[in-house]
């Protein structure tokens, strides 16, 4: 009988660690990063030697390029089918058309790696891609990758703000079903919820006047264009996002505590 | 034909087993040997399995009542608030993904820059 008591304790012990697991937000594991492609690191002051491993390196380059703009451009279109209401204005159409030309050059500088007729060629055209890359490449691709961060804290925000009216709704209506005692405890979580959505919309706002600082119409254009995030900027951007999350996560657990005491003054009251 | 018919059933009513006999049967099949498929004391392995299974589906039903979404609090019950708390891993995920935007592109430069040498 012992056997069977510890059995079922067991039992009980694991669907309540279970049921709790599904809720555990912190939990979340990032491991391997999904999506975009990485890039093996180069082993300094190396001599590269021949044409043959020279156009390898330069084939790798373009290949990690092309992967990482289709993986992209691919989260770029995700972002905009899911932002119905357009909240992030005008710039999918430039991002897109950065994508797209990038995509050209890629091609282009494929043709000239083909064409290779010796090292010092090979040299030159290395110097070419590591200029595209710095000059054009790379400070669209850092905008990119950042106003999708940008469009995803958004619609991260916005459907806790409709999850927040709903839950108003129904707390007002199932007012006299929790009780008087009930209800006031419902709507002391439900304030510390709402207040969590404030602080990120605050931290989120933050990040957007910062992230659209740096999407300028240069002098005589009307065009936006891209200028290059500074690291310190774009730390405090992340981490201004990274922040707006995490009260989003807060905010979620509140409902979800919420959601346990209104079981259980139903089936009290 | 009828009346033969009938006086048979009615001999039919009367006949009984002596009582010695009906003593000496049920005695035999008391003490004959019972083999059912199994036994069921609280100690067999039959009776553990069937508590087991009784006991999973008590626990079972149970966390399956307090989770289900109840038809009355549909905003605080519904599917979707587990979905939208799950759906914010992938942007956590993101996140991380750009901190390391930087370092490839870097990894990048340092591989042309060895090709340009």
């Amino acid at each position: 009988m012992k056997k069977i008591f510890l059995g079922t304790a067991l039992s009980l012990a694991f669907f309540a660690l279970a049921f709790q697991a599904s809720f555990a937000m912190e939990a979340v594991a990032v491991g391997e990063l999904e999506g975009l492609p990485t890039f093996p690191e180069v082993t300094e002051g190396v001599d590269i030697g021949n044409l043959e491993s020279r156009v390898l390196v330069l084939n790798q380059v373009l290949d990690f390029t092309e992967e990482e703009v289709l993986s992209l451009l691919e989260k770029l279109r995700a972002l905009k089918k899911a932002d119905g209401d357009s909240f992030l204005f005008d710039l999918y159409e430039y991002f897109e058309d950065h994508g797209a030309a990038a995509l050209t050059s890629i091609a282009d500088y494929r043709e000239d790696v083909a064409a290779l007729n010796g090292v010092d060629q090979a040299r030159d055209l290395a110097l070419d891609i590591r200029l595209w890359r710095s000059s054009t490449y790379d400070v669209r691709n850092k905008m990119l990758v950042n106003f999708l961060l940008l469009g995803r804290s958004e619609s991260a925000i916005a459907i806790a703000e409709a999850r927040s009216e709903k839950i108003d709704r129904d707390i007002a209506r199932l007012q006299d079903a929790f009780g008087e005692a009930g209800s006031l405890r419902l709507q002391t979580l439900f304030t510390r919820a709402l207040l969590e959505i404030e602080q990120a919309r605050a931290e989120q706002s933050s990040a957007r006047v910062l992230f659209r600082s740096y999407m300028i119409a240069p002098e005589g254009q009307t065009a936006v264009e891209a200028s290059l995030m500074s690291s310190e900027d774009e730390v405090v951007y992340q981490e201004a996002l990274t922040d707006a999350l995490s009260h989003v996560g807060q905010a979620y657990r509140y409902f979800i505590e919420m959601s346990r005491l209104a079981n259980d003054l139903l089936q009290a009251n | 034909m009828e009346k033969y018919i009938e006086s048979q059933l009615k001999k039919f009513k009367s006949l009984a087993s002596s009582p010695e006999v009906a003593e000496k049967s049920l005695y035999s099949i008391l003490s004959s040997e019972q083999k059912l498929p199994f036994r069921l004391g609280f100690r067999s392995p039959a009776f553990s399995g069937v508590f087991a299974v009784v006991a999973l589906f008590v626990v079972l039903a149970t966390t399956q009542f307090n989770a289900a979404p109840s038809t009355e609090v549909a905003a605080l019950q519904d599917e979707s608030l587990t979905q939208e708390v799950e759906s914010s891993e992938d942007f956590q995920i993101q996140l991380e993904e750009a901190r390391y935007f930087s370092e490839r592109a870097d990894r990048v430069a340092a591989a042309l820059d060895q090709v340009s040498r």
